[in-house]
């Protein structure tokens, strides 16, 4: 056990003194006080096309210029995990997925890759999901994921993932933008921004189911996309992460869009009726600073289109 | 005329290895991508004796036949892209003509008499010789996991180098959209089939065309086709007899007296008619026809008879371990096995184009016998079978495997998983896992997921989801078996359980 001197002390008694009456006015104003100044935690657009709301949603977040410099190289990682169609919702909704390509291409990106390390054969999943010719279409330069672009990587933060093949492009990039679907899974009850990164893994990724809550908390908490878009235009109730019957997919047309991906994700659990903090990974984000997962602490900006 | 035939040469060959590579996802190539083993007359009337059925994919065989009536051994000597390849490998290494042993040559009929008496048994041998299946085979299990192997090898260092990452990656997409997998592949026995190819290579090292004077089995059935031959070499009365010509004959088959031709033999390659210093050597139709012989000596034609008869004994009879049979999961739409076994010639065309899907299909060792060597096979435990994908069924020539439209492919069973509850995760330790559940591609899931509470080790009481295979939804692909996080054998096993066999 460390030795606390006197100037510790005094140090740690003058810091608790300066932050005291902050606190305290916090607990005096409740949590219905929230300030506005700013841009909101979350912006969520809802009932439009998913070009109309993915645009809204990121106007109501103070536009894609806060997060997008001119001349950067952009990294957009929608889920493209499965060979199934559109409307399956299995995969990233692509014109979601081409609007914020575009979207980044209006703000100055120099670059826009698109890309992910499917679990289906990944040509097909390419192909059927649509993504591929729609971001192409946008303006994305749509790339496979190969062997030798895995790299060793050290996560030195991480708990219990401390090191993992990472795909270097997906960490070399100026912006990563984090683009996953919501919907159902057989382990972790929903899938949503956290999991979505389980995309830029390479190796036997199927261990870390093993412990997968932690896992996905370590690799988000290194990974630290710059934003987080959900995708919930069609979502998947039942048989997922893949469904493929189209009695699962409902449509609730919705974009939730934030900076703190642990935020976005218990958003995203509301949106199947599921407390966040029911989500073993929500939680444990929310213990790492991945963002406030009290929807009630948090400054969400709604706004219904149609 | 003999520019023309290089350049036919060249185009067929290129014709060839355009359609071994439209042989991969996407399937769109109205061409059938396997034209050349369609086209294959010896392939078209063993496939047709073995199974006792008349399969209608083998027309253009029937065609080569009618042409090589009148024009002999043209297809040898122009198309076969075996040929081609030998020749290109005697002009790089300029290989001398060489002598051939008349006895020698009789070998190749023996040979095609050797393969035809299996298949009067129902014993599929031809692929073992046949040049069409044979390069079809060495193209996909070796030479084109090689080429991408020495790729991919480059691209990784030049990646490591961290310089032009970009153009590397843009490079790599521009292979791996047009001719390359995008993942590495690797097939059982490539090794060996690239040496059969390096030994055929090398035979031309003896003398040129040493395979296609001697053993090939096709080049003896045309020869059989080209008994009434009417387009052939002849050699006016004004020749200076200076031999020239049979300083180019590839296949040797210009008599002592020069002016005779060995039409059995000769391949039309009118090398002889470029070379011949007098210009009295043409290649026409007119003029008399004359009876060819074989020289095939009765003794011969016994003994290849008897081998033929005793190969296909061994086949037939050879153990088929049980054990080892649970392991054969065929591809959807093949055929009851012993029909799928009259049909398949080894061309691996199933297994070239699931390696740019699934990667499911490999060439079998012994695990059905003897008889099923080198047949497709699915390997669960390194590919499965993709489940929007009916591309192996539409590749087959000899429709061993049949083809199959989506919808019922998608219901076509060809195994069951079993879980092996002492590998388990959730089974053997209470932890979680659920990684084939998560993988099974059936709009409802064959593996169902209960929550179960368990006593565990240290005495507590903990809940596990744990995984159930619901057996009328299971359709055998394997992607479960394939994705199971377990380190070397797989916790969850296909075996051909249920399995549906195609039935016409």
């Amino acid at each position: 056990m460390s030795k606390i001197t006197r100037r510790d002390f005094i140090k740690s008694s003058i810091g608790l003194a300066a932050t005291t009456p902050f606190l305290t006015s916090d607990v005096e104003d409740g949590l219905a006080k929230i300030e506005k100044e700013g841009f909101p935690d979350l912006a969520v657009a809802k009932d439009g096309s998913p070009e109309a709301l993915t645009r809204k949603a990121l106007e109501l977040l103070g536009g894609m210029k806060r997060f997008v410099s001119k001349g950067d190289i952009v990294v957009v990682k929608p889920n493209i995990g499965w060979d199934r169609n559109p409307e399956q919702a299995a995969d990233t909704n692509p014109e979601v997925v081409a609007e914020v390509v575009r979207l980044c291409l209006e703000a100055g990106a120099k670059k826009v890759k698109v890309f992910d390390n499917p679990c289906n054969t990944a040509k097909r999943c390419y192909e059927n999901s649509g993504i591929k010719k729609a971001a192409s279409e946008a303006g994305a330069e749509v790339s496979y994921v190969v062997d030798f672009g895995f790299v060793n990587t050290k996560l030195p933060e991480g708990v219990k993932l401390k090191s993992w093949d990472l795909y270097k492009p997906a960490l070399d990039c100026d912006v990563l933008i984090n683009l996953p679907i919501a919907k159902h899974h057989g382990l972790t009850r929903l899938t949503l921004g956290m999991k979505n990164l389980m995309g830029i893994m390479g190796g036997n990724r199927g261990k870390i189911h093993w412990d997968i809550d932690q896992y996905l908390a370590d690799l988000s908490n290194f990974v630290r996309p710059r934003l987080t878009i959900l995708d919930g235009v069609r979502v998947l109730l039942r048989n997922g992460p893949q469904g493929g019957s189209l009695e699962d997919v409902k449509r609730l047309d919705t974009i939730v869009v934030g900076e703190n991906i642990a935020s976005v994700d218990a958003y995203g659990a509301t949106l199947f009726d599921i407390k966040p903090s029911d989500l073993g990974f929500v939680k444990l984000g929310g213990q790492l600073d991945l963002g406030e997962i009290n929807l009630e602490r948090l400054w969400i900006e709604e706004k219904i289109l149609s | 005329m003999r520019t023309l035939r290089r350049i036919a040469q060249i185009f067929f060959f290129l014709f060839f290895t355009y359609l071994f590579f439209s042989a991969s996802y996407p399937l769109k190539s109205v061409i059938p991508v396997d034209l050349f083993l369609r086209a294959d007359p010896l392939i078209a009337i063993s496939s047709i004796l073995s199974s006792r059925a008349f399969i209608n994919t083998f027309l253009p065989a029937l065609i080569l036949i009618l042409l090589t009536i009148p024009l002999g051994r043209v297809f040898c000597g122009w198309v076969c892209p075996l040929g081609t390849l030998l020749d290109g490998i005697s002009y790089v290494s300029k290989s001398k003509i060489g002598k051939s042993i008349t006895k020698l040559r009789t070998l190749k009929y023996y040979v095609l008499i050797f393969l035809l008496i299996g298949v009067l048994f129902s014993s599929q041998l031809v692929w073992f010789l046949d040049p069409i299946s044979l390069l079809s085979r060495s193209f996909t299990l070796s030479i084109l996991p090689m080429a991408n192997f020495f790729l991919a090898e480059a691209f990784g260092i030049w990646f490591r180098m961290d310089v032009f990452q970009d153009f590397l990656l843009k490079l790599q997409g521009f292979f791996s959209s047009t001719v390359l997998p995008i993942q590495l592949t690797f097939f059982r026995f490539s090794g060996w089939v690239f040496l059969i190819l390096l030994a055929i290579i090398s035979l031309e090292f003896l003398s040129r065309r040493f395979w296609c004077r001697n053993l090939c089995p096709l080049g003896a059935l045309y020869a059989f086709f080209s008994k009434f031959q009417l387009l052939r070499r002849r050699v006016s009365e004004k020749c200076t007899l200076c031999g020239d010509c049979t300083e180019v004959c590839k296949m040797d088959a210009i008599e002592g007296d020069f002016k005779s031709t060995k039409d059995t033999e000769c391949i039309l390659c009118w090398n002889c008619i470029k070379d011949c210093p007098a210009e009295v050597t043409s290649i026409n139709f007119s003029g008399e026809r004359r009876n060819l012989k074989f020289d095939l000596s009765r003794r011969g034609f016994l003994s290849s008879f008897v081998a033929g008869l005793f190969s296909v004994g061994i086949l037939k009879t050879s153990y088929q371990d049980q054990n080892n049979r649970m392991g054969l999961v065929r591809p959807p739409g093949s055929r009851p096995e012993p029909e799928f076994l009259d049909r398949c010639i080894r061309c691996h065309k199933c297994i070239r184009i699931c390696s740019t899907s699934g990667r499911f299909l490999q060439p079998s060792f012994l695990e059905g016998g003897l008889e099923s060597f080198l047949t497709p096979v699915g390997v669960a435990r390194y590919g499965y079978c993709e489940y929007n994908c009916t591309m192996c069924t539409e590749v087959c020539p000899t429709q061993a495997i049949h083809p199959l439209d989506l919808e019922t492919k998608k219901k076509t069973v060809i195994g069951l998983a079993f879980i092996d509850r002492s590998r388990c995760i959730p089974w053997y330790k209470n932890e979680k896992c659920i990684v084939c559940e998560e993988q099974c591609p059936t709009p409802k899931k064959a593996i169902e997921l209960r929550e179960e509470k368990v006593v565990h080790f240290d005495g507590t009481e903990r809940m596990v989801l744990r995984p159930y295979v619901i057996e009328e939804l299971c359709i055998g692909c394997g992607i479960c078996e394939t994705k199971c996080p377990v380190e070397g054998e797989s916790a969850i096993k296909v075996t051909p359980q249920n399995e549906q066999r195609w039935v016409d």
